[in-house]
C-alpha cells in the first residue's frame, strides 16, 4: 500500500497489472473509467462510441501494462493518449450529441428558462464541435472538459505546447463563432440566459 | 505583454489566467498595466467574452452516469476473466478425414516424383520376332528346357 488510507498509487497498480493481477486492474478501472469515458465522448461526440473506446482502451492497458514506463509520464497521460489515438483512428464523422441525448440526467431543480438556455448552449457547442477537426476536439476535451494543463494536454497528444496552443485557439474560435451566431453570447460578452428582463 | 498576445491567449486558454502556461502567467503578472479592463474597453469586452465562453464550455463537459461507468467497467472485467479460446495448431486439421485425404494425396504425389524413371524396353526383344504374339511366344520358350518345349 502506497498512500494515505492504504490507497495504492497508479504506478503500483500498473506494475501489478503487468504481472497479471486482475484485482489491481479492477481498482485501476474503477478509479479512471469515468474520466476515460468522458474524454472519449468529448472527442467522438456520442455515448455509444465513447463506451466502446473506453472499453478498448482498458483492454490495451491490460494487454500492454508492461510497456508503460513511469519515467516517461503519469499513467493517466498514457491512458488518455490511448483514448485520443483510438478516437482519431475512428474515421467516422462525429455526431456530437448534447448531454441529454447521450443518456445523462438533467438537474431537476433547475427552472425552465435556465434549462432551455443550457440546452441551447449545449446545442451550440455540439454544432461547433461537430464542425471542427478531431484533433481540435481532442484539444478542447483535454483542456476544458478534463481540465488538464496545456503542457499535460500537449504531452497526451504527443505534440509541442505551442502546437497545442494553436489547436486550442482555432477550436475555441470556432466555438465562439457558433455561440455568437446563435446569439448565446454577444460580441461584448453578454450571455443569453433565456430569462426575459 | 502586448495587447495582441493577451487577446490571443484569451482566445486559446480562456479568461482564467491561472490556467495559462506558467511562463505566460509570469509574463502577464510582470507586465499587464495596459491590459486591465479599466484602461482598455476592448480588453474589458474581450475578457467578458472569454469568461462567457469558459462558462458555456464548462457547462457542456460530458457527464457520465455512474451506472454507465459500472456497465463499461464490468464489460472489461468480464472480457479479461473469460478463458481465451484454445486455438488448434495448423497440423490438427490433418487429423480430420479431408485433411488425411489431402495429406495422403500429397505424400502419393511426392513418392511418384521420387521414383526412378522406368527403363526403356530393350529393342532386341521386339526386333527378333515376327509381330507382338511372336515376341511373347519366344520369351516364354526361352525359359523352357528342350523337353518341355
Amino acid at each position: 500500500m502506497d498512500g494515505a488510507g492504504g490507497v495504492e498509487f497508479d504506478e503500483t497498480l500498473v506494475r501489478r497489472v503487468a504481472s497479471g493481477s486482475a484485482p489491481a486492474f479492477e481498482v485501476l478501472i474503477r478509479r479512471h473509467m469515468r474520466r476515460t469515458i468522458a474524454l472519449a465522448q468529448g472527442i467522438s461526440g456520442n455515448a455509444g462510441d465513447a463506451d466502446e473506446i473506453a472499453q478498448e482502451a482498458f483492454m490495451r492497458v491490460w494487454q500492454h501494462a508492461g510497456r508503460w514506463d513511469p519515467d516517461k509520464g503519469q499513467f493517466t497521460t498514457w491512458l488518455y493518449r490511448i483514448v485520443v489515438n483510438l478516437c482519431l483512428d475512428r474515421r467516422r464523422r462525429p455526431q456530437w450529441l448534447p448531454m441529454e441525448t447521450a443518456g445523462d440526467v438533467a438537474d431537476l431543480r433547475e427552472d425552465a428558462p435556465a434549462v432551455i438556455a443550457r440546452k441551447e448552449h449545449q446545442r451550440a457547442v455540439a454544432k461547433a464541435m461537430e464542425s471542427i477537426p478531431a484533433r481540435q476536439r481532442a484539444a478542447v476535451s483535454l483542456f476544458y472538459f478534463q481540465e488538464l494543463s496545456g503542457r499535460e494536454a500537449a504531452e497526451v497528444m504527443g505534440i509541442k505546447p505551442a502546437a497545442f496552443e494553436q489547436l486550442l485557439f482555432r477550436a475555441r474560435r470556432a466555438i465562439k463563432a457558433e455561440l455568437m451566431a446563435r446569439g448565446v453570447i454577444s460580441a461584448d460578452g453578454v450571455i443569453s440566459d433565456g430569462v426575459e428582463p | 505583454m502586448t495587447r495582441e498576445t493577451f487577446l490571443r491567449l484569451l482566445d486559446a486558454y480562456g479568461a482564467d489566467v491561472t490556467r495559462w502556461p506558467d511562463e505566460r502567467q509570469h509574463e502577464f503578472l510582470q507586465n499587464s498595466s495596459g491590459l486591465t479592463p479599466a484602461v482598455s474597453v476592448e480588453v474589458a469586452a474581450a475578457r467578458r467574452n472569454a469568461e462567457e465562453v469558459d462558462r458555456v464550455l464548462n457547462a457542456c463537459a460530458p457527464l457520465v452516469a455512474a451506472r454507465r461507468v459500472d456497465a463499461v467497467a464490468n464489460r472489461v472485467l468480464q472480457q479479461i476473466t473469460e478463458p481465451i479460446p484454445f486455438k488448434k495448431p495448423w497440423w490438427a486439421k490433418l487429423w480430420r478425414p479431408e485433411g488425411a485425404i489431402l495429406a495422403g494425396l500429397a505424400l502419393g504425389g511426392l513418392a511418384t516424383l521420387m521414383l526412378p524413371p522406368t527403363p526403356p524396353t530393350p529393342p532386341s526383344v521386339v526386333q527378333g520376332s515376327q509381330g507382338a504374339q511372336g515376341s511373347i511366344d519366344s520369351l516364354l520358350l526361352a525359359d523352357m528346357s528342350p523337353l518341355e518345349r
